[in-house]
């Protein structure tokens, strides 16, 4: 790997570091480590498969009922409680997990380049793990936050992540269609309209996961959803005081 | 005809950067359940190829890479494949060639002394300027510290959580 490379991986780190720390701001962030653990085994298992195993994955779960998870760049996920807390078990964390790894693998939040200079090598040697935000990087955080929040993504971007997780799934054994079962249950709730602007109408996803999944051959049988263990982390997560 | 030699060259010109962008890559297999497919299905049969195996990508079809490797001609999907090697990570912070570090130690240096004269704390300056209150980078630092040995990892894969 060469240095301007490396370069704008740590460009893409750093303006991706400093997204989640803006939505662990606004939400607030539930620390447990046996679940976060969790959460990166499922997470790096799929990951580790994928075309940017350079990135060291990181999850984080925000304190927020809401249901929804966020893809910030260089591979820092956000899921928030609330989705934790609906999902039936590990094939459909699963894939919420690779769908967003997808959105990182695809550079869907553009692609970062060398080139940026001192402020982001000074970032990275003050204490405190480089919690310094200069103003281009927080021109990029503030774009991307909109991005999450608001306008959401392109919908082909949004397709290609659901066609993307399943591919990343079904590899590891999981039921590639478990992400049709999740929004089914999600096109019948209330209360989550950060999730239902900014991706495309929950009916298109599912027809289009179906179709894809005859087409490549993606098999249920002989699937592990990994239920019991799901369910003694969501058990976990329910019984930690707010 | 006359030929005019400024389109002859804009010509010249659009020739070589289409040749350059559709230059072949190389990429390297990441996963280790990838195979050389037939065809651009992911139910298409055809060879396991080891994870780190170098391939060259001749083109794009859908979700997956037409390639080329040693042993023939194929597709792969493209999630499966990527410009680096699989063992070579990048952290936040690391990987800057030891030149690039040395000269922004200096820049630091002297950013730390103007800081200083003018009597300011460098957290405090940054803090300031940044607006860091909208930021909770306390709890990304959590994050980042809770770390899984590969040996948990593959006592997880194989189907059991470690205690």
């Amino acid at each position: 790997m060469s240095s301007q490379e490396k370069e704008a991986i740590q460009n893409e780190l750093q303006v991706g570091r400093s997204l989640a720390a803006r939505l662990a701001k606004k939400y607030g962030t539930v620390r447990d480590e046996n679940l976060t653990k969790y959460l990166l085994f499922v997470s790096r298992s799929i990951a580790t498969r994928s075309s940017r195993n350079e990135l060291n994955l990181q999850v984080g779960v925000l304190a927020t009922d809401e249901v929804n998870a966020f893809a910030c760049p260089g591979g820092y996920i956000m899921v928030t409680r609330g989705l934790l807390l609906e999902l039936q078990d590990e094939s459909e964390l699963a894939f919420v997990l690779a769908h967003e790894i997808s959105h990182v693998a695809y550079q869907h939040s553009g692609q970062f380049q060398s080139g940026t200079g001192f402020v982001s090598f000074v970032s990275a040697l003050f204490a405190g793990g480089g919690s310094v935000v200069n103003s281009a990087v927080r021109q990029s955080t503030g774009e991307l936050e909109a991005q999450l929040l608001e306008k959401g993504r392109q919908r082909n971007f949004e397709l290609d992540a659901d066609r993307a997780g399943m591919v990343l799934i079904s590899g590891l054994g999981y039921n590639p269609l478990s992400g049709t079962a999740y929004l089914r249950r999600l096109a019948s709730m209330t209360g989550n309209q950060t999730f239902i602007k900014t991706h495309p109408p929950i009916s298109d996803r599912i027809t289009t996961m179906e179709l894809f999944a005859v087409e490549q051959g993606l098999t249920t049988s002989q699937a592990n959803v990994y239920q019991q263990r799901y369910t003694e982390y969501k058990t976990l997560l329910r019984n930690k005081p707010n | 005809m006359k030929l005019n030699p400024i389109r002859i060259l804009c010509v010249a010109i659009m020739l070589l950067v289409a040749t350059a962008v559709g230059a072949d890559r190389t990429m390297y297999i990441q996963s280790p359940s990838a195979r050389l497919l037939n065809a651009p299905k992911m139910d298409a049969s055809g060879p396991a190829i080891a994870r780190g195996t170098a391939i060259t990508q001749t083109g794009e079809e859908g979700l997956f890479f037409r390639v080329r490797t040693d042993s023939g001609t194929g597709y792969v999907p493209r999630l499966y494949a990527s410009a680096f090697p699989p063992s070579q990570k990048v952290n936040f912070g690391t990987g800057i060639d030891k030149d690039t570090a040395v000269k922004a130690r200096a820049r630091a240096s002297n950013y730390s002394q103007t800081v200083a004269a003018r009597g300011i704390s460098e957290s405090q300056t940054l803090r300031t300027r940044s607006g860091l209150q909208d930021f909770d980078f306390d709890s990304i630092d959590w994050i980042e510290h809770v770390q899984i040995s590969q040996a948990e990892m593959s006592a997880f894969t194989s189907g059991g959580i470690p205690k």
